[in-house]
């Protein structure tokens, strides 16, 4: 019997029915608005380490993992118009 | 605050039609149970709607969801306070009040070994050699002051070659320490700064809402690690165990607890590394 792997996208589906495009590491990704920077990058196949997140919980942005600096964790951030690059810190 | 409250509402100074105008304007005192991460934004604002004072991830920032999800905006006691003068003499007369960036006065809470401790309202730009040795008349003691903390119980560790440091944020912030509230606390010469970095440590371990990783577990880490310092456990590589946890929590703590509680550390440790059984190295911020 094999696992059915299903994609943890970090935080829940946004149900706007407005759409926004994201750059993310050069990639557009178009998604709802109000959608998380992180789930956002899974969309692309791009993974943010992350503990305290899954999209069946609402985000709630503890474990810092996926931040690039304080304030600014990817789960807890919604989208804008404007572009994220992937950071080494 | 609660009486002061009641005579302008007596006056007709708050409440319905407030001076006879068609405005209602009123305050309402909430009083928090002293949990010091409460006076963080956004665990304030859970505090207000009963709950844990725990931080929230921003954004969304209070001016768009704050408190019980509505806008919010949030201000503090000092800002409000600096308004009565200013509708009163202008806004020139506010600023011609300090230097740089930072202008008008700060209320200054002197305490720790000091003479002449309390509450002093100044401009900015007096140096912290003159608010110590000056205005608070050096150490209660008597002994020679050996450091002062500026900013509060997260705030640096400042030895005597910086007391020529001007009361201004930008160059508190040049030297890797910060205003804060305003409050500063003197030690004379018999103090223990590795015991003091300790503190600050314990401290945020004790009042750290617990949400976020680097300060729930950083602060308990960091106490332990200070601890083998102290007790010359492995120090050379304890020490740089030490600066990297501080980094981590700085940079990625959820509000300025964490964030802020490497100040105290790392000022000691950068210009007391005598009392951390170090060699003493130059000190970087003094340029």
């Amino acid at each position: 019997m094999s696992l059915v792997h299903e994609i943890d996208y970090g935080t829940p589906r946004s149900e706007a029915e407005k759409f926004v495009t994201l750059i993310i590491d050069g990639r557009a990704v178009t998604v709802p608005d109000g959608t998380s920077i992180m789930r956002a990058a899974m969309e692309l196949g791009t993974k943010i380490p992350k503990l305290c997140a899954t999209d069946m919980m609402e985000a709630f942005g503890s474990c810092r993992l996926c931040s690039r600096k304080r304030w600014t964790s990817t789960c807890t951030m919604t989208t804008r118009p404007r572009s994220w690059t992937r950071s080494r810190a | 605050m609660k009486a002061a409250v009641e005579i302008a509402r007596r006056g007709a100074v708050l409440g319905r039609r407030v001076a006879g105008s068609s405005y209602t304007f009123d305050i309402k005192v909430r009083v928090g149970a002293g949990a010091y991460v409460c006076g963080e934004e956004t665990s304030l604002l859970e505090s207000i709607e009963g709950k844990r004072g725990v931080v929230r991830a921003k954004p969304p920032l209070p001016a768009h969801k704050g408190l019980f999800g509505r806008p919010t905006v949030i201000n503090n006691v000092l800002s409000f306070a600096s308004v009565p003068i200013i509708l009163e003499k202008g806004a020139a007369f506010y600023r011609d009040f300090g230097i740089g960036k930072s202008r008008g006065t700060m209320p200054i809470q002197l305490a720790g070994n000091v003479k002449r401790g309390g509450l002093f309202e100044t401009a900015f730009g007096i140096t912290l050699g003159d608010l110590v040795d000056e205005i608070g008349g050096g150490s209660a003691s008597g002994r020679p002051v050996r450091a002062v903390q500026v900013g509060g119980p997260l705030g640096a560790y400042f030895p005597r070659a910086l007391f020529d440091t001007p009361f201004d944020y930008e160059a508190f912030a040049a030297r890797d320490g910060l205003i804060g509230h305003g409050g500063v606390v003197v030690f004379d010469d018999t103090v223990d700064m590795a015991k003091q970095a300790r503190f600050a440590m314990e401290f945020c371990a004790i009042e750290s809402c617990g949400k976020c990783t680097p300060c729930r577990i950083g602060s308990t880490r960091g106490v332990e690690v200070i601890d083998r310092i102290i007790n010359n456990t492995e120090r050379a590589a304890n020490l740089t165990v030490l600066e990297d946890l501080c980094n981590t929590m700085k940079f990625g703590s959820l509000c300025a607890l964490g964030g802020f509680t490497p100040y105290p550390v790392m000022s000691a440790l950068t210009h007391f590394p005598e009392d951390f059984g170090a060699a003493p190295r130059r000190l970087q911020a003094a340029e």
